[in-house]
């Protein structure tokens, strides 16, 4: 990135082959507190996610509000512990469960937060919430208050206007750009953008989302970008993951999973899209009821109450990631129905479709 | 709403517990040997090893307190060293007195504090709020001692309408309720009626106020209510809080009236207390403390339920 | 349970509200009670140069004197001492165990609250039950009980009055650091790398301070009443130094003879009682209530 003071670039490992981030079995259970302080029951918010992340691209993950998707940012950043899974980054372990993050390690991987009153410490101004990250890597003061600067002017915003302002001097969009600002201060090589432009009205979520696509290539950026819009998914993602109950039903590259949506979920999420095109508009219907409650126990598929063309084998064994077709290998689902290899292996006696 | 009180009585287990603990302490805080303050001061060498026995004095602290504990659970807590009486005798007999004390003051209190609240938010006029809120500023700051001090000095010495100490005519005989008595009732309890009052009467202002403000009371108003039921929403809905503000208050001044009780003489648990403390009467300032703060956690958990019954969503995890 | 503790309109906004203090001063009523503060703080300091006559000097002709009498212009006590000299005097250490106490407190109470809101879990546990110990004591019993324990003097006051607000302090603490120690901004200090110790001063810190001390300042009052009562029942000062609360206590002997008299060192802790209340409320109202 051209910017004169900055923290050393963390150098590449693995080649353009080795993802830069691969996440295994990730898995997360929070205990719902009961009478007595005992955690008499707990719902999984996170189970057995694993994926993987190439260098230089986006991974979108899209599902609705309580889907575990922001569990699961957190998780692979390491702020809240997870019950059991990896990360690695760049090939090299992130953290284990229960150690806690070196440093250097720490700073390659960086969050942005929804725009929200909490996102921005409201005590700091502009500036120094900027230049606190580099300073505690020992980026000397006078340096950090430059970088500041100049990653107020990439962002879009007047370093001298901006610089000494506090939070709630700026519009939601300000405080956006600001947020990036701070993430990348330190440098970073994977960026987990957790509903970033969701408080945004839609002309500053445009600019935002032109300015974090502008960035990427600049500071040769990976981002996982977390968000409930398809469209805003659609735009800015290589690939996407879909997450119901908190677990991924289905992943591909964003073209073929919008184009050729597998997993009846997926369809019910396109199908409820707004579009303004009409061709562009899948036939089947849109999502009827609600989640089930937390902590409810379910065996076989987690999504076969809200599923029209369940099958006997969906409420007896719950179903893998697998791929579509041996056609698009990288195009996966979760569904007996919808995938080919499960429905060959003559599983399926169906009463829907 | 069961489960909830069960918890709620577990916790207030282990609080009893930290409080006889605190307790115990409290006598192991002074400063020399408390040997020194039961025997007199010519006691020979074999006298203070011998007490030292009799009172498990030799012992690790923790026997002491695993001792003195077993007692006071059974109901034993030593006897008084001023005059032999059993702790509990002496106790209870002033609790008794200090009941009546905050029972008088209590009511006062509860009607004068709703009353100011009322007043402040109410009739919704500004003069009315400005004038509740000096009087209650000015109530949680006076020392309700000097306040006694005054109102002797106005009813007693100047007027002579009221008994400036004491509590009956005649100290030998028991407390009645009737005229000759309450009498002596009216000047103590203001004095302990004020500042809580004016907590009361803060308390419920601030609520009131904060419901007035809610979004709820604009559909209300909205939908052309009558005053009258919008009144009756607010006060419901202020209900738990003032209640909670009264029941603290209470307890406050059940434990918290030693100056007053001094003040007038008044033979209650805080005067106890302090006669206590100067005679350095140590099983007696254990066993008054212990039984003032097992009362107050027992309001407390009162307080608590009351208030979870009438507002569900004030339940604590 | 404390006196200030009910008070449900007493609750800051943590951070982001700035410019207080021109909104303090735009209050008559509070700006009136710092100026008397300050006046009161400036007779204490400079009780040697304002004080007409030596506090300890008796006279028995001046027993009980009037209000007015020359040489005793605010009337004498028991022992003909001048009461003028004496409430100046006294000053001292009656502010001194209004303000001490509780700034003490402040920084026991505010650090134990912050370490268990912060850290939270076990050690918010341990630290928070055995405030609620130290809570389930009537206040002014507690620094009663523990003045008591300890014996007379005024080191064992302010003891017990420490002892009798940390557990409030630390309980406002603890809640306002457990309110943001999640927020967004708090977790991307974290991510940066920032250690426990950074975190907490720079962005727990600046945003707890203002509720934790405006709680405080209200304690204040509290803190003077209930330090002048231990005067007042012999367990602070020692004769025969001047106290407010032990000059009330003796002047009770002047009830029937002059109860003006009488009155005026508990008139003195009333007014600048009312003075801190005045003055902490014009802080509450000049950083913005939470409604």
């Amino acid at each position: 990135m051209t910017v004169s003071s900055a923290l050393p670039k963390i150098p590449d490992r693995g080649g353009p082959a080795q993802p830069l981030l691969t996440v295994r079995g990730l898995t997360k259970s929070f205990g719902l507190r009961m009478p007595f302080g005992k955690y008499s029951q707990s719902f999984k918010a996170v189970r057995d996610i694993s994926f993987e992340v190439g260098k230089g691209t986006t991974l979108g993950i899209v599902g609705e509000s309580g889907c575990g998707k922001s569990t699961c940012a957190r998780l692979i950043a390491g702020i809240t512990a997870s019950d059991s899974g990896e990360v690695l980054l760049d090939g090299q372990e992130f953290w284990t469960p229960g150690a806690t993050i070196g440093r250097e390690m720490r700073r390659a991987l960086q969050m942005v937060f929804q725009d929200s009153s909490s996102s921005l410490n409201p005590k700091m101004t502009i500036g120094d919430t900027i230049a606190f990250g580099a300073k505690v890597h020992g980026m000397p003061r006078r340096e950090a208050e430059v970088l500041a600067q100049e990653l107020l002017s990439k962002v879009g915003l007047a370093p001298h206007e901006y610089l000494h302002r506090l939070p709630h001097q700026l519009s939601g969009g300000q405080r956006q750009r600001v947020n990036i600002a701070r993430a990348i201060a330190v440098g970073p090589r994977l960026l987990i953008l957790d509903e970033p432009v969701s408080a945004l009205d839609k002309a500053v979520e445009a600019q935002v989302l032109d300015l974090l696509l502008g960035l990427k290539k600049e500071a040769d950026l990976t981002y996982i970008f977390i968000s409930h819009d398809l469209n805003v998914i659609r735009f800015i993602a290589d690939e996407v993951a879909v997450m119901y109950l908190g677990e991924i039903v289905e992943m591909g590259p964003v073209a073929d999973v919008f184009s050729r949506p597998s997993h009846p979920y997926t369809q019910a999420l396109l199908a409820s899209r707004l579009s303004l095109d009409p061709a562009d508009r899948p036939t089947s219907a849109p999502l009827r009821g609600e989640p089930p409650a937390l902590g409810e126990k379910m065996a076989g598929c987690p999504f076969r109450t809200r599923c029209d063309r369940s099958a006997d084998v969906c409420a007896e064994r719950a179903p893998m990631l697998e791929s579509v077709s041996t056609m698009m290998p990288r195009h996966q689902v979760s569904c007996w129905i919808a995938n080919d290899g499960a429905a060959r292996r003559g599983q399926v006696g169906g009463k829907g479709v | 709403m069961i489960s909830y009180a069960i918890q709620r009585v577990l916790f207030a287990l282990p609080i009893a517990l930290g409080v006889s603990l605190v307790v115990f302490s409290l006598v192991h805080l002074a400063p020399g040997d408390p040997i020194s303050a039961i025997l007199p001061n010519e006691a020979s060498e074999e006298m203070v090893i011998e007490a030292r026995r009799e009172f498990g004095l030799d012992r690790s602290l923790i026997v002491q307190y695993g001792i003195w504990l077993g007692k006071a659970l059974q109901g034993d807590l030593g006897s008084s060293i001023g005059n032999g009486r059993p702790v509990l005798d002496e106790v209870l007999s002033a609790l008794k007195h200090s009941l009546i004390l905050s029972l008088a003051a209590g009511l006062l209190a509860c009607l004068a504090g709703v009353l100011l609240g009322l007043l402040s938010a109410g009739l919704g006029r500004s003069r009315w709020q400005h004038v509740v809120r000096v009087v209650t500023i000015t109530g949680v700051s006076v020392p309700h001692y000097w306040l006694a001090i005054v109102l002797v000095i106005v009813f007693s010495v100047r007027l002579g309408w009221l008994p400036p100490l004491g509590m009956s005519p005649d100290s030998s005989a028991g407390w009645r309720p009737d005229l000759n008595h309450l009498q002596f009732l009216v000047l103590p309890a203001i004095a302990t009626a004020a500042i809580p009052a004016a907590i009361i009467a803060r308390t419920m202002a601030a609520s009131i106020q904060e419901i007035l403000s809610r979004d709820f009371m604009i559909t209300l108003r909205a939908k052309g209510l009558p005053r009258s039921r919008i009144n009756v929403h607010v006060l419901r809905n202020a209900m738990p809080t003032t209640l909670a503000a009264i029941g603290l208050q209470i307890g406050n001044m059940l434990g918290g009236s030693v100056l007053v009780e001094t003040v007038f003489a008044w033979p209650g648990a805080g005067f106890l207390l302090s006669n206590a403390i100067f005679q350095r009467d140590l099983p007696l300032l254990q066993g008054t403390m212990l039984a003032l703060a097992l009362i107050f956690v027992l309001i407390n958990l009162l307080v608590d339920l009351t208030q979870s019954w009438l507002d569900p969503r004030i339940r604590r995890a | 349970m404390s006196y200030l503790h009910a008070d449900g309109g007493a609750m800051i906004r943590a951070g982001g509200r700035h410019a207080a203090w021109p909104r303090f001063m735009k209050q008559k009523a509070a700006m009136a009670a710092l100026c008397f503060i300050a006046a009161i703080c400036v007779l204490a300091v400079g009780a040697d140069i304002f004080a007409p006559e030596d506090p300890y000097r008796t006279r028995v002709a001046m027993q009980f004197a009037d209000i007015g009498t020359t040489g005793r212009l605010f009337g004498g006590d028991e022992l003909g001492r001048d009461i003028l000299s004496r409430l100046l005097y006294g000053a001292r250490i009656s502010l001194v165990m209004a303000i001490v106490p509780v700034a003490v407190a402040l920084v026991i109470g505010g650090a134990l609250g912050v370490v268990a809101g912060y850290r939270g879990g076990i050690v918010n546990s341990i630290i928070m039950r055995c405030m609620d110990v130290f809570y389930a004591f009537p206040s002014v019993l507690l620094a009663v009980a523990i003045a008591g324990a300890l014996g007379p003097g005024i080191a064992n006051a302010i003891i017990a009055l420490i002892l009798m607000f940390i557990p409030p302090i630390a309980r406002i603490a603890e809640s306002v650091t457990t309110e943001i120690r999640d927020h967004d901004y708090v977790v991307a200090a974290r991510l940066s790398g920032a250690g426990t110790l950074l975190i907490v001063g720079t962005q727990i810190l600046p945003n707890v301070a203002g509720p934790i001390l405006v709680f405080s300042a209200s304690q204040i009052s509290v803190s003077i009443i209930t330090a002048s009562g231990l005067g007042f029942l012999g367990l602070g000062v020692t004769p025969p130094h001047a106290e407010w609360g032990s000059m009330l206590a003796a002047l009770r002997q002047a009830l029937y003879v002059n109860p003006v008299v009488a009155m005026l060192p508990g008139l003195m802790i009333f007014s600048v009682s009312v003075a801190f209340n005045v003055a902490a409320d014009g802080l509450v109202r000049a950083l913005g209530t939470k409604q």
